[in-house]
Formats: structure tokens, sequence, C-alpha cells
């Protein structure tokens, strides 16, 4: 699967990025007890990154993590946390993701959510976009934005409708 | 038209053409629609609500109640824009409210010669005779403002959410120091201004600051504010706030769908929104020329109107004096300054310039009162006395009378979220205090009035701002300023005048509430200001009491013979002014009112004849085009195909949980009314949840992946309910016992397959090795393995009572599978047949679990039997849950095979024609049966075979029905077994 170009111009570019598969990783107890597993991103809203240097396991709410296309080291984390205390589900299909960059991904985003807020010592969230549910991560060329897939159709049309003043 | 050009501060010399009420005026850019046609001659802009009275322009900001303009061509109007915030634009189309047919002549200005009987009141007593509804729509053609927009075809505001460390409302002189001391201090600062440029008063107050004229200190400002990243929003007006995130709404007048809204999360708020200047009462003070004074001194120094040539100023302090000074050097003639107060009131400045305009032949009148104005269409005639002999008038000619009853500090955000009042003495007015951490009152917001005090105190509410969110740097000196005098204000709220010229004494312009309104309502009974709002509309409309709040309580306090501090103002809310309503709804207009949940097939749906309707946020099919021309023929059609053939249908909404961890089947046990723990690996079971009070919540099938994973699907409109019920427990009972729970919905297509030939279809679609499979399948039973290289589970399960497989997939080849099942010869059908379905096999619809209807009704007692302790169990014990009369679901039909009847119909007994006894729940025209068949819930008197009365007589008419089983089809389920 390509990358798609779904919306670009007037400083923005949305890319909806292939996906294979798709993991979410629950915790049984939160904070997850003990040590629990070596290099795991445990506070809420830290990001492990893969060896591409992308977003590899979010921590995009309490006790739940993400693990999107995981590489092999990401996926061992995810086994070995599994046996440690929690659950792994396959949720292939689920989220579709989008980056979303150009010098005004930011002004897009504040048309939803207060990014800096939301952001705040953090650098993953789980949050409602365009009453769209989403997680976003801020990365180097902008944002990675993970969305429910039944609503992605409307993710992307509510922002092609935005109107930004210069 | 005024021939010559203008010069204003906020003018340019540029001409731009407008038209108001289709007659066309001239302006200059900068202009606003008050401005341009003051300055054309034009007096009268509008008519009140209640009374239809002429009304001109009485104040130059929000807080003005009468010159409301609907401007654009209709349909594609805005109403209730404010004439003196409203920048022209050139081929500006205007219009004044409340009139028909014109402006002039307005035939409902004929209330006035009742008006006598219109008092307060006087609809709640009035139009209940015969029947409120044959005043109804009269009422409501005369009631309202404006016209409302007929289309909505406007783009969606621009909506910005940000942070910033100091939010500073309001860019006169507080805000303007407030803002750089906190920007020079080092923090992130956003300024909000409600008019087009910044300043304030310091526009035409005599002031220096810093060594500067007071307009050079405000550029300067601006530019250092530039320089420090401040951000200002200009024409942006504060209008409310939650939670410690602050709205503003930026509404640059009258141009549709340019409207922007910003959700400001600061963590300092400095409001410094200034003052509203408030009128004193005197008889006819709402004819068209009589102004707020520093109205008409706004006017002159930002569009260089006069507002009049012969001028009658009416005041209770100092200020008064300095304002003649700046009106009378700009060319108009002061006929008379009517002070209240007596000489010893006055202050060394306004006393030296009360000298000067005596000099200059301004006759300037001690402890007197305008007590009444006078002319036809506007003012022509000021009537003055000495307060001390109110009889003894006298009569000023002029064209205009200037009020000023002193100022309000705006406490409308100060009054938001927690704060209250204190009663501030030297003003007469109230301000806010008791603010929550980090918001704070500033300048004459704060009660402060004097440049110097109000510089201080805005300087000092930026840095303590500033401070708080970290910015520990230099903040700079306090500006150093001289400007108008303290006002030495002694309040006044009325002049004198009998019964009958209160009546005339107008508080509230907008809704013509006068004295007499208030007198009467507290003959009436009603003392409370809160009350008195409410049965005399005070404070009601646009203005939002901005004008005639505090007169109207400090009138009240007189009648009441009370102190003012002691009767208060009544509550503020939010928004401070009038927003758009595009604005209110933000980025939710049109389609993208609500989201809408797509399944993957929802584009194969559309671009193949497929009908779709909400389901919840979902988008299902109720039918396809191709197979009827609507969606009663169309639905037997693929009703029919089902139970001959086969077809298949989009069953990707069904919520799907996915259960994992050692504990998961006992929490599961403990949220189902049968047991998941008895389910072996490999198969299914239909199961049905309860509320905490007993009632039947949702039912589905649980699939049992392994010892320690489940997935338990939902009805479709159920799914984001049951996950939160799931959660709840998870997250109270189960936290840390072993268990999760993760939402699948989208991680799983699912098409049902569903009909006689429908095994022989899949055998050639999925292939030879899914065939022993499926061969071996038994009822309830799946089997996981891959289609495509993707997962694949195929679970033998029927709601149609015909031999039928729901393949859950993955969206990745949902639509391939779906078309690959179409190519095999299967047609899809949607919603309406799949009801049809249901109901012939007595399958519950979603009518059925409507949250009032116990296991019992819904004839579960099989499941209750097997004493599961579910949530919910205990309380089907209840009583109430056992009575004679509870409801138990039944079959329907009708009596003669023939007659048609529908959900929601009343069912009788001939015993008790007035009094139902159950209703149909759902209702299907059956093809295979060939009659209508239906639910109900009936009392459970009434046994099988009874035959009752179905009432429906506004819809279908009545009809006789029999009770019988809930299956009408397949009774013994062999089809669905085969």
């Amino acid at each position: 699967m390509m990358a798609v170009t779904q919306i670009s111009g007037n400083g923005i570019e949305l890319v909806e990025r292939p996906i294979g598969r798709v993991l979410e990783f629950v915790a049984f107890h939160f904070p997850p007890e003990g040590a629990f597993v070596v290099g795991w991103p445990a506070a809420p809203g830290a990001v492990r990154h893969d060896t591409l240097g992308g977003p590899g396991l979010l921590h995009f709410a309490p006790a739940r993590w993400l693990a999107p296309s995981p590489c092999a080291e990401i996926a061992a984390l995810v086994a070995a946390a599994e046996e440690a205390a929690g659950t792994c589900v396959d949720v292939t299909g689920k989220w579709r993701e989008f980056a979303l960059g150009g010098p005004r991904a930011g002004r897009v985003l504040a048309s939803a959510v207060n990014v800096e807020a939301v952001l705040e010592g953090r650098e993953c969230a789980a949050i409602t976009m365009f009453d769209c549910p989403c997680i976003l991560v801020r990365v180097t060329d902008g944002y990675r934005i993970w969305v429910r897939s039944s609503f992605a159709t409307d993710f992307i049309a509510a922002v092609q409708s935005l109107r930004l003043p210069a | 038209m005024n021939g010559t050009q203008r010069r204003g501060t906020r003018l340019t010399d540029t001409s731009l053409r407008f038209t108001f009420d289709g007659r066309e005026y001239c302006g200059q850019v900068g202009d606003t629609a008050a401005s341009a046609l003051l300055a054309s001659g034009v007096r009268a802009m509008g008519r009140s609500v209640k009374y239809r009275r002429l009304r001109g322009v009485l104040a130059a900001g929000p807080e003005e109640p009468n010159a409301l303009f609907t401007v654009g061509t209709s349909p594609a109007v805005i109403p209730n824009v404010y004439a003196p915030q409203l920048e022209l634009r050139d081929g500006m189309v205007l219009k004044s409210q409340n009139r028909w047919p014109s402006l002039k002549y307005d035939v409902a200005s004929l209330l006035q010669v009742g008006s006598g009987f219109f008092g307060a009141g006087f609809y709640y007593k009035t139009f209940i005779w015969p029947s409120w509804h044959r005043w109804e729509a009269t009422i409501r053609a005369l009631a309202g403002l404006g016209e409302a927009p007929g289309t909505c075809e406007l783009p969606p505001p621009a909506v910005e959410h940000f942070s910033c460390d100091v939010l500073v409302a309001g860019a006169g002189a507080a805000g303007l120091a407030a803002a750089r001391a906190a920007a020079r201090a080092g923090a992130r600062v956003v300024l909000c201004e409600r008019e087009p440029v910044c300043g304030g008063e310091l526009e035409f107050e005599f002031a220096t600051i810093e060594g500067r004229p007071a307009l050079a200190w405000v550029d300067a400002t601006l530019v250092e504010l530039a320089s420090l990243g401040v951000r200002v929003l200009t024409d942006t007006t504060l209008v409310g706030g939650t939670g410690g995130e602050y709205v503003a709404h930026h509404e640059p007048g009258g141009v549709p769908g340019a409207n922007s809204v910003y959700k400001i999360r600061p963590v300092a708020f400095v409001i410094a929104m200034g003052a509203v200047e408030r009128p004193i009462a005197f008889i006819n003070n709402d004819l068209p020329g009589v102004m707020l004074l520093g109205a008409a001194e706004r006017f002159l120094a930002r569009y260089g109107v006069m507002v009049g040539s012969n001028l009658v100023l009416f005041a209770n302090h100092d200020r008064v004096y300095a304002a003649a000074t700046r009106l009378a050097s700009a060319g108009m003639r002061v006929c008379a300054v009517v002070d209240i107060r007596d000489s010893g009131a006055l202050g060394a400045e306004a006393t030296a310039q009360r000298a000067t305009l005596a000099q200059g032949g301004t006759e300037c009148l001690l402890g007197y009162a305008v007590i009444s104005a006078a002319g036809g269409s506007h003012v022509r005639r000021a009537i003055v006395a000495p307060l001390a002999s109110p009889s003894a008038t006298r009569v000023i000619a002029c064209d205009v009378v200037l009020v000023s009853g002193g100022w309000g500090p705006s406490a409308h955000a100060g009054l938001q979220e927690g704060g209250t009042t204190r009663y501030e003495e030297g003003l007469a007015a109230f301000v806010a205090m008791d603010q929550p951490e980090g918001r704070e009152n500033a300048g004459a917001a704060n009660g402060l009035l004097e440049l110097p005090r109000v510089l201080i105190d805005g300087a000092g509410a930026g840095t303590r701002g500033a401070r708080r969110a970290g910015a520990d740097g230099d903040p700079g000196a306090t500006p150093i300023a001289s400007g108008d005098p303290a006002p030495r204000l002694v309040p006044f709220w009325r002049s004198p005048a009998d019964r009958a010229g209160e009546k005339r004494q107008f508080i509230d312009y907008q809704n013509d509430v006068n004295v007499a309104d208030l007198r009467a309502t507290l003959e009436e009974g009603f003392v409370d200001i809160e009350h008195v709002k409410r049965y005399t509309a005070l404070g009601f409309g646009t203005d939002q009491g901005r004008i005639g709040g505090l007169l109207g309580a400090a009138i009240l306090a007189e009648l009441r013979g009370e102190p003012l501090k002691d009767v208060g103002t009544s509550r503020l809310r939010p928004p401070y002014h009038s927003v758009t309503m595009s604005s209110l709804a933000g980025l939710r207009v049109g389609a993208r009112l609500r989201p809408m949940r797509r399944t993957p097939l929802h584009d194969w749906h559309l671009a193949n004849g497929g009908v779709l309707e909400p389901m919840d946020l979902w988008m299902r099919t109720r039918y396809y085009r191709q197979n009827g021309p609507a969606v009663f023929e169309a639905g037997i059609a693929e009703a029919q195909r089902v139970r001959t053939s086969g077809g298949i249908v989009d069953g990707s909404t069904l919520g799907k949980i996915e259960v994992a961890g050692p504990n998961a089947a006992v929490f599961l046990d403990s949220l189902y009314l049968n047991k998941a723990s008895t389910i072996k690996v490999g198969r299914s079971k239909y199961m049905v949840n309860l509320r905490e009070d007993g009632m039947v919540l949702d039912d589905g099938i649980v699939l049992r992946l392994a010892d320690d994973r489940f997935i338990a699907t939902t009805s479709s409109g159920h799914g984001g309910h049951m996950l939160s019920h799931f959660e709840h427990y998870r997250d109270t009972e189960w936290s840390g016992r072993g268990v999760t729970v993760t939402d699948v919905t989208e991680s799983w297509g699912v098409i049902v397959v569903a009909g006689p030939q429908s095994r022989t279809v899949l055998h050639s679609v999925l292939g030879a090795a899914w065939q022993p499979v499926l061969d071996t399948l038994t009822h309830m039973a799946f089997a996981r393995g891959a289609f495509g290289g993707q997962d694949l589970t195929v679970l033998r399960a029927s709601f149609s009572g015909e031999l039928a497989f729901e393949l859950h997939c993955r969206p990745s080849i949902t639509v391939a599978l779906w078309e690959a099942l179409i190519a095999a010869g299967f047609k899809p059908y949607g919603l309406e047949a799949l009801d049809i379905l249901r109901v012939e096999k007595g399958y519950l619809v979603s009518s059925e679990l409507n949250g009032e209807t116990t296991p019992f009704d819904l004839c579960m007692d099989g499941l209750v039997k097997l004493g599961n302790p579910c949530v919910g169990r205990d309380l089907l014990d209840r009583p109430a849950f056992h009575e004679s009369d509870r409801p138990r679901l039944v079959g329907v039909r009708a009596l003669d095979g023939k007659a048609i009847f529908y959900g929601g119909a009343q069912l009788t007994t001939a015993e008790q024609p007035n009094r139902p006894c159950g209703y149909v729940t759902s209702s299907v025209y059956s093809p295979t049966l060939g009659e209508w068949v239906g639910l109900a819930l009936v009392s459970r008197k009434q046994p099988e075979g009874a035959v009752l009365d179905c009432r429906d007589p506004v819809r279908i008419g009545d009809c006789r029905v029999r009770l019988t089983s809930m299956v009408h089809y397949d009774p013994t389920g062999e089809r669905m077994k085969s």
C-alpha cells in the first residue's frame, strides 16, 4: 500500500500512510507493577521510537499502548510485556494513520484542540479532533495522527473544510 | 449626504457608498454605519420591540440598544448588528429593524396609543383567553429582533484553540499597560480588543502618558508589543469562558462568514474591559437625539462626526465639563451644561472649565436636571428645572441632549465562574471581586477612572500575571500620566416626574421598560431584582443590561426605599454580547453537524444503489434501489430472496469488544445473564446483559477465541454504551484483576451470508481449504483462518432464521470478499429486509430493548433460571417485576389476516377500550406468510390467542389482532440448523 496524499496546499499536507499490523497492549494494573519491561514507555503520553526513529510504541491512555506496524524490536517488547502483566490485542484495521505536515499543520490542529495543552509534558495523547477519536503525536516534521478508521473519511473532510485565516 | 471630508482617528479619505432602508448614502472608509448615518443627518435608526417607538443611536459600543441593523439582502442576511460597531464596506446593504412597512411609518407603532394598557406583565395576564394559541402567531410576528437568515451557505467560522501566559481583554489604557508589563517580563501575551483599533478612552481624553500625547503613547506601545511578540486580536470580543478556557469572538461587522472563534487557555487573565456609561432617566429620554455623552465624544474623535449643532449636556460628575470643552472646541454649540450637583461638589479643574465654558456662552446650570426632552421625531427642546423646585421648568432649544450618569465597570467577565460583586460608593456601581486564581480586573473594570491609577493598576495586573506564568523579567516602569480628573460623581438616577411621566422615563430602551413598569412590578409583589428582570424584560435582549441593568436596579432600590448595594444586580451570563449563530455552531455545520461512521463497504453501498440512513453514528443501508421503487417493495424483495436462495448484508457496525486475560471468563460471567465460562473454545453463545436495575441492556453473541480471550459482539447502536459499561466494571470492581477490555469494532468487517444456499456459495468463494470447515461447522460454532492472506473468522449463527454464516474479516479484504460473494450469485440486502426476517422469526428488534423491559418481559425466563449472579440479577426478584400486568413479548397478527398494523399501535380489550393493555413494538409485512406480523408487549393477563383491538387512529386506522407465539416462521428452527 502506498502513501496517499489526501490534502495538499494552503500550507498543509495531509498524507495517509500505509499501515500494517497494529497491536494494542493493555496492562492489568496502572501504573504497571514493578520494573515491568525495560525500555517500556511507562509514563502516560510517553513514546518509544522504533529503529527508524518513528513512533513505535505509544502510551496513549493510562495503561493502554499502541504499536502501529511494530518492528521486531517493538513486537518483542510487547510480547515481553504480555508475559509480565497485560494482554495484547491485534487491532489491525482499527486505525488509519496520517502524517500532517507543512507550515500550517499546527494551525489545522488548533482548529480542533489546544495542541499545546494537549501535548504539554507528553509526546502523545488520545483526543477527539473534529469529533473523531484520534491519537496524536508530535514528530519532527509535523504530526502523526491515528484516526479510528470508521471516522477517517469525516476527519479528512473536516480538515478540507477548514477556513484558515492568514 | 455630507459633501465634506471628515477627519477622525479611524477615517481615511477614501469614500464609499452604502444603502440604508433602500436609500443610498456616502461614507468614508473607517466609518461605522452609525457614524456615517449620523454624519448624513440621519437620526432615527430603529424602533423599540414593544411599543415600536422611534429610536436613534444612544451609545458607541456593543451596549447600543437601539440602532441594530440587518446587513445584506434576504435570505443571506445578518441580523442585529450594532450600528456603532458595524464597519462600513463599499456597497453594503443595511436595513433597520422592528418596523413595517418602513422605519418612518410603522403600522405596529399604533401600539403606542394603547401603551398605557401594555405595562409589565400584560402578556402574562391577557393572552390566556380564550387560548394562548389564538394570539401566538400575532405575538410571534411582532416579537423578536431582526430577520432570521434564510440560508446557511456560509463557510464555517475559523476556530483556533491556543494557550498563552497572559490574556488581556481590552486594549484601553489599563489593557495596554498590562500587556506591555507582562510582555516585558517575558510572558507570552494575547491582547483582545473589541474595536478595530486600540486605545479605548485614550482616543479622545485629555491625557499625556510618559510625556507624550495619549494617542502617540498608544501607537508606541503597540509597536513595542509587536516587537515583544504580543498577539493583538482586534475586532475581537471576549464573550465568555468556562473551565479556564476563554472564548473570544472575532466578527468584522457584517461580513458574512468572516467570523472567527478563539478558545484561549491562559495562565493568567486580566480583565481590562473598561466601564460602560449609564444614562439618567428623564421623560422622553428615548427620543432620537438623546445620546450618551461618551458616545458623542467617540463619534467626534474617531469619525469627525458632530452629533448635533446645539447641545445640552446633562450629568452628575465633573467630567461633563471637560467633555463640553472638547465638543465646543470642535465647533458644536454647547447651549447648556445641566449638572445636578451644587457648586460645592465640583473639583478645581471642573470649576475652571465651567468658568471658561460660561465665558464662551454656555449656560452652566448647577442643581438642575433635564426633566424632559421634547420634539416630534427627534429632540428639539430640553425642559430643565432646578431639583429644588422641579415645577419651575424652562425650555432650552437644542437638537441633542447628551447624558451621562456615571459609569458601570464591565463586570461581566469577572462575574462568571465564581466572581461576586462589591458595591463601590464612589462610582455608585458594582465591581467584580472574588476572582478565581489567576484572574483579576484592572483599570475601569476594577472601578478606577483616573488615568494614572488605571495605568498603575493595569501594569500591576500584567506583572502579576506574568509572574504567575513563571516569567520573571523586568516589567519596566509604570507609565506616568495625567488625564481627566476624578469624576466626583454624585449618584443620580432619574429626574423628577409624576406618575404619568414615569411611563416615558425609559430604563431599558430595547424592551421599553420604564419607571412605571418597575413601580407596577413592585406592586405586583415582585421584589427581587431577578424576579423584576423576568417580569419586565429588564436586561433582556442584545444589550444584556449594560445600559439599563444598573439604572433599573438603582431605581428599584429607590422605589423599595433601600440602598442600591442591598438590591444588587441581576446575574450576568455569557455571551457578553451577541454572537452570530454560525460561531456558536462552530465547525458543526451542514454535513459536519455530527460525525458519520462508515463501514469498509460504505462506498460500495453508495455506488451500488444502497440507500443509507443513520443508526447511532453509523451509516447503514436501508435497502438497494434496484430491488424496488421504495423501501417497502425493496425490503420485501430482498427478504424473499434470502428465504429462497440467500443474500448478504453488511454487519460491520456490530460492536465488538475483545475481553482478554486470565479472568476474562469470570469477568464476562459477572456481566451477562448467562455464563461465558461454559463456552468452549471455538464456540459462541447468545448472551444478554442487564443494567444494574435489572432491565435488559443489550444482547449479542460472545465468541470464545481461547481460554483467556473472548469477543463480545453488541448491537450496532449500543456499541459505545456497552464498551463504557464493560470499561466501568473493568476499572472498578475488576481493576487489576487480570482482565482487559479492547474495542475491536473497526478491526473486523462483518458480512452476514444468509439463506439456504449460503454454504454452497461460501464453498465457491472461500475455496477448498474452507470446505471441510463449512461442512462440519455446527450452529454457533466458528472457525478461524485466512482469506486473501488476511485473518478471517467464520461463525455459524443466524438472525434471519435461515442457515447463515457471519464472516469476520479484516477491513482490507472486506470489499474483495463482498464482491466475491456478489460474483458468486448472492445479492445484498438491507436493514428493511433484515427487520422482516427477524420479526418473522420472533427475534428482538431494537424497539423491544427500550430500557424498560426485564428478561421476563422478553421471555428470557430460561436464562434467568440459570442463576448466574450477574450485574442486575438481584433486582430481578423485585415484586414489581412479577406483577400480573407486567408486559410480556408476544407475537401478533391481524385477525382477518389482511389488516395492516404498525409498530406503536395501542392494544386494548373490548372490556376496557380506553385503557391500553399493551402496544405493538415491531411489525412487518411477511412475504413468506403473506400477511402483516409483529411483536407486541402485552399484559401477561392476556393469553396467547386473545383477540385485541389494535388502535392507530392517526396513521392507519384500527383493526383487530390475535396474540400468537413470537415465532411466526419455522418455529422448530429446522432451516437455521440445516
